[in-house]
């Protein structure tokens, strides 16, 4: 029987290549899943390996108050005996700028100042340059590639007293790939430097090195006692261990969230693995019959089936394993690319957990798939040997067993999806909502051979008829077989049901958010000066003009403000241009109204309560720089600038002149002009930022860009992620295809004698395969609409949810779906025209 | 019957009946005349030759074979196994290329094709024009319904049948009560005759029919060749079938006989037993 079996494999090569193919794609996922996760760790446990190795005790400031650690536990530390050297180690926000003179930021915040001097074997980093000295620095590596700085260029910081510093780069510090410090400017100088530029002289951790033969441990011990209660002494081993979880945490996560794609990517080749074997089994059915007449049992007959899927399996899983190396370096390129992950690339790691999970996951699916066709092929009957191929068609009694299975199984996912739905609790309601609708999928599974070939009908009626004949074939052919084309078309339906779940759920959440951000934010953009300390920075008075005179932008508006007294009371007045004042910027009024606003009267705020027990209609008197006015309160609001600023009095434009003289702007609004996308009013803002050094543009269209980004980019991962199950579908549809054009050769050839030319029974088999893909992506996009609005109507509950049906995705996808047809048509239908009639005829 | 309707009303044309021995079949035709002179050729072919395979493993299929079928008659070609005889037909029929020799396609309309030559694409559409098929194992598409598989080379060209003849055929099958059927609904004898109907529909210049009775049963066998027959006498229609059964060729008009891919003879208005002798010195 092996040797038959050996022998029917040979002969069957080119019909189970597709097949093992599918298994190779599904392993490689997991395996290089494994390796990827293997290669990053060790990528950067390397990283972290030979950096500060003199450290031997850090003292970092403990719990979430992160009391500053003082130059008295420093000195604390040094006096311990058993203590080589101790260095302190600063890190305090200084504003550096770019070659544009802007501000650099990062979500809002300005980067850091830290010092590099001291002892060089406990730097947690590497210098490329020498250490600087008076008037010069060392930038990060990072920052410095971004701004386009080298060494010897020369940089600019502003103190903490808003004085520009000129600095000479005299070296670039590398930190590798720790996070510590991501994404912010890092500009290194010497201590005296840190503490006489930001203003601050505490450590944000001691790096301390022990005496030679001074057990680590111990002195951490010695240390914690030096430096008292509320801080955290660790060795430093451990702040290296620290270090490399620090960078390397999200690998694991992320690894599960994979395997879960790998998951589903191994049940899309199950799938295609039951039909080539199911197939398979239908075209040897006389073989198989020849082979009970001359006495094989029905246990040989089973065993051959299952000899032949861990053949396959295996082949597949050890191909799909040594793929799997070359997937690790596809994620890490993924993710480097879409999420900007800053892994460390090395050359992989292959462990055993890979190798042997990849070649036990390839066979036992792929038997566990053919255990089905092979119990099959144990009840061929001997006579089926003498007798034409059967034609069998599912008896009443099987449908109605799948009819019932399929009702039951969806629902349940049905009543699961509701009880989630109605669950209060968030999180537990948003996890039964993903359970019920993978049990619902799997209902729709179970239930596809029933309806799919209806759905083929009539999706075959609309899109068949234009191509005539062809058409109706491709229609009659694709429900020839429900069982077949079903599984067919689930293997796309699970990866497009997937991406369309995920793509309707993002693109939901980023519109919702958007709305909340724009109800909190009344305008696009706000132009701020660089705060420093409590000193409130301007813009200049010219930057609102300038933004009016971009096309980009439809409504420009100003804020300025001044300082005062009411009687001796410190308060801040401000006004809004009249132009801007109840249009762009409209104070929420709890008494009063907007209009009630004229020369000699003010706006009164609650918050902050500076001056909260003036009644409506009192008077008040305002004392200036340049003079001194009565004003009448007309109107009450509860804050008067949000999220720009404190103000307690709000006046009209020429009263605020009146009393403290011309003034730079505060804040300057703009609104960005009707179907002017975030991105390029953004643009439009960097462009002026030249002209205006000091100014940062926050606000609601910058957050939006920022969000789009974010969203674009998890988008492109998953779709990334989910494209590797397409591929397989695509296996999928060319294997039941060319397995079609086999079973059918003698009837191709007799249309072809009736007169279809190879064009036309070329698009008869292109048809079937868009026809058999169609009805996938139809489900599958039915499905995550469905369910993607459900999502996001549950995880979006508190924000009044808006769904979005992400058409461009939708799009894309279905443009894929139609590749992935025509590219699995391709072949088939090469092998179907190019047979001769008469020879094909003669195959029987 | 329509068919009679039909003769009656002298729609059917009647002058290429051959003499043939009544006792060996069921259906007596009647109207026998001994007119053959009239006749045109349908399908002319002179010097066919057909070799697989080269060197030592070569095979000459076709060996220079000339022969021509006429114009609204029933020709049966047969030899023992190996003659060449399917050959012939597949070539002349243009489902098969020849190494040389020239086949010509006679027209009714009066036009002329010469087959050898014609690109894949052109003999496909000659085919489904101008040629009706009827294999052994019946050949029907099993998705498609009787009526659409009758239907379907008139679709592939586009066209849609005439009522009246579609009638005709499908009460002359017997078809009528049938035609919602799929092929796995039907008995060999039902699905043959359904082959036969969907030769017939397009009305083609010549029907080849490729062993037609070897998958059916003696009764079923002769019904069909019955009607071919008829086809023949009463629609005028231009039958070649491949056999090796002496009674089925025994209702052609004219049996010719192949071996070792050359012509060996022939016999105009055969008996059954007449084929097997000559069978006999062929050393089948």
């Amino acid at each position: 029987m092996l040797r038959s079996t050996l022998a029917g494999l040979r002969g069957q090569l080119r019909r189970l290549v597709a097949t093992t193919l599918a298994v190779v794609f599904g392993v490689a996922f997991v395996a290089g899943t494994l390796i990827f996760g293997d290669t990053a760790r060790a990528g950067y446990v390397e990283a972290f390996a030979g950096i500060a190795t003199n450290v031997d005790v850090v003292v970092q400031p403990a719990g979430d108050g992160k009391a500053p650690l003082t130059g008295v536990q420093l000195a604390a530390v040094r006096a311990l005996p058993d203590v080589a050297a101790a260095e302190g180690r600063m890190a305090a926000p200084l504003a550096l700028l770019d070659k544009r003179k802007r501000p650099v930021t990062n979500f809002g915040q300005i980067g850091l100042a830290v010092s590099v001097d001291g002892d060089a074997g406990l730097r947690p980093y590497e210098i490329a340059g020498r250490n600087p000295g008076a008037g010069e620095a060392l930038l990060d590596t990072d920052t410095a590639e971004r701004l386009g700085y080298a060494t010897g260029d020369t940089i600019t910081v502003v103190d903490s007293v808003g004085e520009r510093r000129p600095l000479v780069v005299v070296g670039l510090i590398d930190f590798g790939v720790s996070r510590q410090y991501a994404g912010q400017s890092v500009v290194g100088l010497p201590s005296g430097a840190v503490v006489s530029f930001t203003g601050r002289g505490d450590f944000r951790e001691i790096a301390i090195r022990a005496r030679d033969g001074v057990d680590p441990a111990a002195l951490t011990a010695a240390v914690a006692a030096a430096v008292g209660a509320g801080q955290r002494a660790i060795t430093g081993g451990q702040w290296r261990a620290d270090l490399v979880e620090d960078a390397a945490g999200w690998v694991t996560p992320f690894r599960i969230f994979l395997l879960l794609f790998g998951l589903v990517s191994l049940i899309v080749a199950a799938f295609v693995i039951y039909n080539t074997f199911a197939v398979l089994g239908a075209l040897r059915v006389r073989q198989t019959a020849l082979l009970r007449c001359v006495g094989a049992t029905r246990r040989q007959i089973f065993g051959a089936t299952v000899l032949e899927s861990a053949i396959v399996g295996l082949v597949g899983g050890a191909l799909g394993t040594l793929l799997g190396v070359g997937v690790s370096y596809a994620l890490v390129g993924l993710f480097n690319s879409t999420v900007d992950a800053g892994i460390p690339v090395r050359s992989p790691v292959l462990g055993a957990l890979p190798i042997v999970a990849g070649l036990v996951l390839g066979s036992v699916v792929t038997v566990a798939a053919a255990l089905l066709p092979a119990l099959r092929a144990t009840r061929t009957l001997p006579v089926a040997a003498l007798r034409d191929q059967p034609t069998a068609s599912p008896g009443a009694r099987r449908v109605a067993v799948r009819t019932g299975s399929a009702v039951l199984v969806a629902g349940l996912g049905v009543a699961v999806t509701v009880l989630g739905y109605r669950n209060s609790d968030q999180q537990t309601g948003t996890i039964l909502i993903v359970f019920g609708g993978v049990l619902t999928f799997l209902g729709l599974l179970i239930a596809s051979p029933l309806f799919i070939g209806p759905l083929c009908t009539v999706l075959g009626a609309v899109a068949a008829r234009p191509f005539g004949t062809p058409g109706r074939l491709a229609r009659a052919d694709s429900r020839r077989n429900p069982g077949r084309t079903a599984i067919t078309s689930a293997t796309l339906m699970v990866g497009i049901g997937l991406m369309s779940v995920f793509t309707v759920v993002m693109s939901s959440v980023d519109v919702t958010t958007a709305g909340v951000l724009a109800r909190q934010y009344p305008v696009d953009f706000v132009a701020t000066g660089v705060r420093y300390g409590t000193e409130a920075a301007t813009v200049p008075a010219g930057y609102a003009d300038a933004l009016r005179g971009r096309p980009e932008f439809d409504a420009v508006g100003q804020l300025r403000t001044a300082a005062a007294t009411v009687n001796g009371v410190p308060v801040r007045i401000g006004a809004i241009d009249a132009a801007s004042l109840g249009t762009l910027i409209t104070p929420d009024l709890t008494a009063g109204t907007l209009a009630d606003l004229t020369a000699g009267t003010a706006i009164l705020a609650a918050r902050p309560a500076t001056l909260g027990n003036t009644p409506l209609g009192g008077t008040l008197t305002i004392a200036g720089e340049r003079s001194t006015a009565s004003v009448r309160v007309v109107a009450v609001a509860p804050a008067l600038a949000p999220a720009v600023g404190n103000l307690d009095l709000l006046v009209v434009w020429p009263d605020l002149v009146a009393i403290a003289g011309e003034v730079d702007d505060t804040a300057v609004f703009a609104t960005t002009a009707p179907g002017v996308s975030p991105n390029a009013a953004a643009a439009a803002l960097d462009a002026l930022a030249d002209r205006y050094p000091l100014v940062s543009v926050g606000g609601v269209a910058i957050l939006r860009s920022d969000l789009e980004s974010t969203v674009d980019s998890l988008l492109a991962l998953v779709a990334g992620l989910l494209v590797i199950t397409i591929v397989i579908s695509l296996f999928g549809v060319a294997n039941t295809l060319s397995l079609s054009v086999v079973e059918r050769t003698r009837e191709s050839a007799t249309i072809r004698a009736l007169g279809l030319t190879r064009g036309q029974l070329r698009v008869t088999l292109l048809l079937e395969a868009l026809l058999m893909a169609a009805a996938g992506a139809l489900i599958g996009l039915g499905f995550g609409l469905a369910y993607g609005a459900v999502l996001v109507n549950k995880v979006l509950s508190a924000l009044d949810p808006i769904l979005v049906v992400p058409w461009a995705w939708f799009g894309g996808i279905i443009a894929l779906v139609t590749l992935t047809a025509v590219l699995a048509a391709l072949l088939p239908a090469r092998r179907a025209v190019r047979s001769a009639i008469v020879a094909a005829m003669a195959d029987t | 019957m329509a068919w009679d309707a039909a003769y009656d009303s002298g729609r059917i044309r009647e002058p290429y009946l051959a003499a043939m021995s009544a006792d060996s079949r069921p259906l007596n035709l009647g109207r026998v005349t001994q007119n053959q002179t009239l006749v045109r050729d349908a399908v002319v072919a002179t010097g066919l030759a057909k070799v697989y395979g080269g060197g030592e493993t070569q095979v000459r299929a076709l060996d220079g074979v000339s022969v021509s079928f006429a114009q609204g008659r029933f020709t049966a070609i047969m030899g023992p196994s190996g003659s060449g005889k399917s050959t012939l037909l597949h070539c002349v029929a243009g489902l098969d290329t020849v190494t040389s020799g020239s086949v010509r396609l006679h027209h009714r309309d009066g036009g002329e094709t010469e087959l050898t030559g014609l690109g894949d694409r052109a003999l496909t559409l000659l085919r489904r024009r101008h040629f009706g098929f009827v294999f052994q194992s019946f050949n029907l598409l099993p998705v498609l319904t009787a009526e659409q598989n009758i239907r379907l080379p008139l679709e592939l060209a586009g066209l849609r049948p005439d009522p009246a003849w579609w009638r005709t055929v499908v009460e002359a099958l017997d078809l009528t009560d049938r035609l919602r059927h799929t092929p796995s609904q039907l008995s060999g004898g039902q699905q043959q005759r359904v082959a036969c109907a969907r030769a017939l529909i397009s009305r083609p210049d010549v029907i080849f029919a490729d062993e037609p009775t070897g998958n059916l049963d003696s009764a079923a066998g002769a019904a069909l060749l019955g009607f071919l027959r008829r086809s023949v006498a009463e629609f005028g229609q231009t039958v070649v079938m491949v056999t090796h059964d002496p009674v089925a060729a025994s209702y052609a008009d004219r049996v010719v006989l192949l071996a070792d891919g050359r012509i060996a003879g022939e016999i105009d208005n055969p008996t059954a037993d007449a084929v097997l002798d000559r069978l006999r010195t062929l050393g089948a």
